[in-house]
């Protein structure tokens, strides 16, 4: 399992190492029980600050993705939480993409307008 | 004294030799051997990689061997003794040398990249259970003789071995624990050292010489763990009776068998064998 960052996003690199841990949850290749690696391994690997990959481990363990099991380090704490959020986004999509087509917008029109939003995104 | 001056100098020039080999580059031999074992493949973009990595090895472990030589011929000198050409000061010098050379090894420059694989880094990933099992349980077999030892403290008769104060003993056993304990600290920085993922190749060459670090820190603190059993073992044995001194005889007995196994690891011989104390985690590939 690797996990790449783009050091020229305008994404902090602690944002985008969270994404790409959540991505992982989501697909199902780290599931619950993995254990992900310390801090300064990781930091050291991606040449972070150990305060980044901190700062982005304690993120994902306040919204119970991750959580710290003592002596067995970090360990992914359940994949549900990130799941049920997927799905909650999903069913929101689904009911934005039902009301533009019933104002008869064809499904063109629509992806430009969702690649229009996602690039206003910061 | 004009003798030991000649023996002297005759071990001097012989230490020198040593040291002479050991910065010379590892033949072709050599790298074909460690990439058998290690089951990489040597290819033009990381053979010079794999040869400054054997190099620095091979430098730091002679280097310390020459070191103690050096020490110990110049005490033996002073004490007009004759030089003590024996294995102990080789295989500690070589033991010291080498856990320091990993320490001070280079860390792979990451060049800006941003990947990493998320598998988690220590020492057992690298070396088989039952080199840290045997580890734990030769610090537990002195612990548990110098406890022997302290609890039939004074003994009566001092001849042999050495019978120190039950002080001096716990203060021999606490180091060999410390220098354990040390040299199983420097093996998880080696394990935790950075990992790069970019040319398979390269990739392929860290991640072997991580692993063979790994099982020369690995026999360090083998050797360090039953030299220390066998050091309080060996008293339990001679001094005490009954079932303490049987545990002192199968202490020492297997802390001989201990010391010998954690020498052939720390100097990463008899490749035949290398798998059954070493292994082999993937090499982080990227996608």
């Amino acid at each position: 399992m690797i996990i790449e960052l783009d050091p020229g996003s305008k994404e902090p690199p602690f944002a985008q190492l969270k994404g790409a841990i959540v991505r992982l949850v989501v697909q199902g290749d780290l599931v619950t029980g993995a254990r992900l690696p310390t801090i300064r391994q990781l930091a050291g690997d991606l040449d972070l600050a150990p305060n980044t990959v901190a700062r982005a481990y304690r993120e994902l363990e306040a919204e119970g993705i991750l959580r710290s099991s003592g002596r067995r380090g970090t360990v992914v704490a359940a994949a549900a939480p990130v799941q049920h959020a997927v799905s909650a986004i999903t069913d929101d999509l689904d009911d934005v993409l039902r009301r533009a087509r019933r104002l008869g917008l064809d499904p063109t029109t629509i992806t430009a307008m969702v690649t229009r939003s996602l690039s206003r995104l910061p | 004294m004009l003798l030991s001056v000649w023996q002297f100098v005759i071990y001097g020039l012989l230490v020198a030799a040593v040291a002479a080999w050991a910065v010379v580059p590892p033949t072709d031999r050599h790298l074909a051997l460690f990439a058998h074992v290690y089951e990489i493949e040597v290819t033009p973009a990381n053979r010079r990689l794999l040869s400054s990595a054997i190099l620095w090895s091979r430098c730091w472990r002679i280097g310390g061997a020459v070191v103690a030589l050096v020490a110990v011929g110049v005490i033996d000198l002073i004490a007009d003794n004759d030089p003590d050409w024996g294995l102990l000061p080789i295989a500690v010098g070589c033991a010291v040398g080498g856990t320091i050379g990993e320490w001070m090894r280079p860390r792979s420059t990451p060049g800006g990249r941003r990947r990493a694989s998320l598998r988690p880094r220590g020492m057992t990933d690298y070396v088989r259970p039952w080199v840290v099992r045997s580890v734990l349980a030769f610090l537990g077999l002195a612990g548990t003789c110098a406890a022997i030892y302290a609890a039939i403290w004074p003994v009566e008769d001092r001849t042999w071995p050495w019978a120190p104060q039950p002080m001096v003993m716990g203060g021999i056993v606490l180091g060999g624990i410390a220098f354990t304990a040390l040299t199983v600290l420097v093996g998880t920085a080696v394990a935790r050292r950075p990992e790069p993922t970019g040319e398979a190749s390269i990739a392929a060459v860290h991640h072997a010489v991580r692993s063979a670090a790994l099982v020369s820190l690995s026999g360090t603190a083998l050797m360090a763990a039953s030299g220390t059993a066998y050091f309080s073992g060996i008293r339990a044995n001679q001094y005490a009776d009954g079932v303490a001194s049987q545990i002192g005889g199968i202490t020492t007995w297997a802390s001989v068998l201990g010391m010998f196994v954690g020498l052939m690891l720390s100097i990463r011989s008899i490749p035949r064998f290398a798998p059954f104390w070493r292994r082999l985690p993937p090499v982080p590939q990227a996608t």
